[in-house]
């Protein structure tokens, strides 16, 4: 297993992903981080590598989100009120941003999972895999999501109904 | 022909079609508006997703695969290379440290594993080691006439023999050879029958009646016999230690040797 070759070409999507998930880049760095090192107790064949990454990545984000402090940033994905004032061009981004964690927390957890692994270009047959459904479902569950993401994030107010 | 399922349609989008099912579900799509609305709705759907998701996105840290085998080795994911490393590094400082003279883990190897202390370097003066002193004085039938129990001590780098109460008018002889001083000689009877006679590698003294009479033979002579009454009694030798051994005819088979240690 080139684990430096595997690094490399992992650890961006990886990390994308986790970002997305939690919605805080410290703990989606830590997440990538502690996935790989315990990669390297591993001897997996290079294919199942990534599926393998992802679910541990997922089980850490569940651990953290348990045991840590942050359980609220973690789980409910709503940007925190700052308490400093921003720039109105980053208040803006603040704002798009809440509003796009707002609409993601409303879906259910292994929705979440379908939709950002998608993105990070897993096959269906990897999906239904590492979330644990038939392999047939996940089209219709990608479609379903899609549409409840979109519904949420269109709702009027979004940004400010976030979960506390 | 029944409508697409729009998880199928989602697959179209997807790729995730087999060759034979995209290529019915895209003839589907042709002729039916319904599907192909369902199709327009849900690529303008993903669409959106998509570009919400993106701005989430911040800039990935630098990928180093060290961090984490550096974050392997610190929290024990390869705890044998760590175990072997820090055995290894220990051994090192522990050799290291037992090398440098006066060090403290050099003491105590010294001191527990050591009977003799190591040679000193050349040049440096050696340690005085004391002659080991015999619990019980050699029996009296080996002493010379009228001297109480003898000790042989050393010190100063001199083997020092004491002659208590010898018998009055003894005569005694101290020979040297190959040393590098003189045997010293002194007695506390200031009486005027005590004579002195000394040249080349001797010293005689007689008449002594009284009192002490000490022998300081250097430990540098190579030989040195110290005779009472003509009768040789102690017997130095260079690397042998100092020997019992008078009165000649009455040694055989029962000396006894003070070495010393140096």
């Amino acid at each position: 297993m080139d684990f430096d070759g595997l690094y490399r070409r992992l650890y961006p999507s990886l990390f994308r992903y986790l970002q997305r998930l939690t919605g805080d880049q410290d703990a989606a760095e830590d997440i990538a981080q502690d996935a790989f090192t315990r990669l390297l107790k591993q001897n997996l064949p290079e294919e199942e590598v990534r599926p393998w990454l992802f679910t541990v990545a997922m089980n850490l984000v569940r651990d953290r989100a348990r045991k840590s402090e942050r359980r609220q940033r973690l789980i409910n994905w709503a940007a925190l009120a700052r308490p400093v004032r921003l720039p109105d061009a980053d208040i803006e981004r603040e704002e798009s941003i809440a509003r796009v964690r707002a609409a993601l927390s409303k879906l259910p957890e292994r929705d979440q999972k379908l939709l950002l692994m998608r993105e990070e270009g897993f096959r269906y047959g990897e999906i239904a895999k590492v979330v644990g459904v038939a392999p047939a479902s996940v089209g219709t569950l990608i479609a379903r999501a899609i549409k409840r993401f979109v519904e949420a994030y269109n709702e009027r107010g979004t940004a400010g109904d976030e979960p506390r | 022909m029944n409508h697409v399922e729009e998880g199928t349609i989602q697959a179209f989008l997807d790729a995730e079609l087999a060759e034979a099912e995209r290529y019915t579900v895209e003839r589907h799509l042709a002729a039916c508006t319904t599907c192909a609305s369902d199709l327009r709705s849900l690529r303008e759907m993903d669409r959106e997703f998509r570009s919400a998701m993106a701005q989430l996105d911040v800039p990935a840290p630098v990928a180093d695969p060290l961090r984490s085998r550096r974050a392997a080795l610190v929290f024990g994911v390869i705890p044998v290379q760590l175990a072997r490393a820090a055995l290894l590094a220990l051994a090192v400082v522990g050799a290291v440290s037992a090398a440098i003279p006066g060090s403290p883990l050099r003491r105590w190897i010294e001191d527990v594993f050591l009977d003799e202390p190591e040679a000193a370097p050349q040049g440096v003066p050696q340690p005085v080691v004391p002659v080991p002193a015999p619990v019980t004085p050699p029996v009296d039938a080996q002493l010379p006439r009228g001297v109480g129990p003898v000790f042989p001590s050393l010190a100063d780098g001199r083997i020092t023999i004491h002659l208590h109460d010898p018998a009055p008018g003894v005569e005694v002889r101290v020979r040297l050879i190959d040393a590098d001083g003189e045997a010293a000689v002194s007695w506390s009877d200031d009486s005027e029958s005590v004579r002195r006679e000394t040249s080349s590698g001797e010293f005689h003294l007689y008449g002594v009646t009284v009192g002490v009479v000490t022998i300081e033979i250097p430990l540098r002579a190579r030989l040195a016999d110290v005779e009472v009454d003509s009768v040789s009694w102690w017997r130095f030798e260079q690397g042998a230690g100092i020997t019992v051994t008078g009165p000649s005819t009455r040694t055989s088979g029962n000396q006894t040797t003070f070495r010393v240690r140096n």
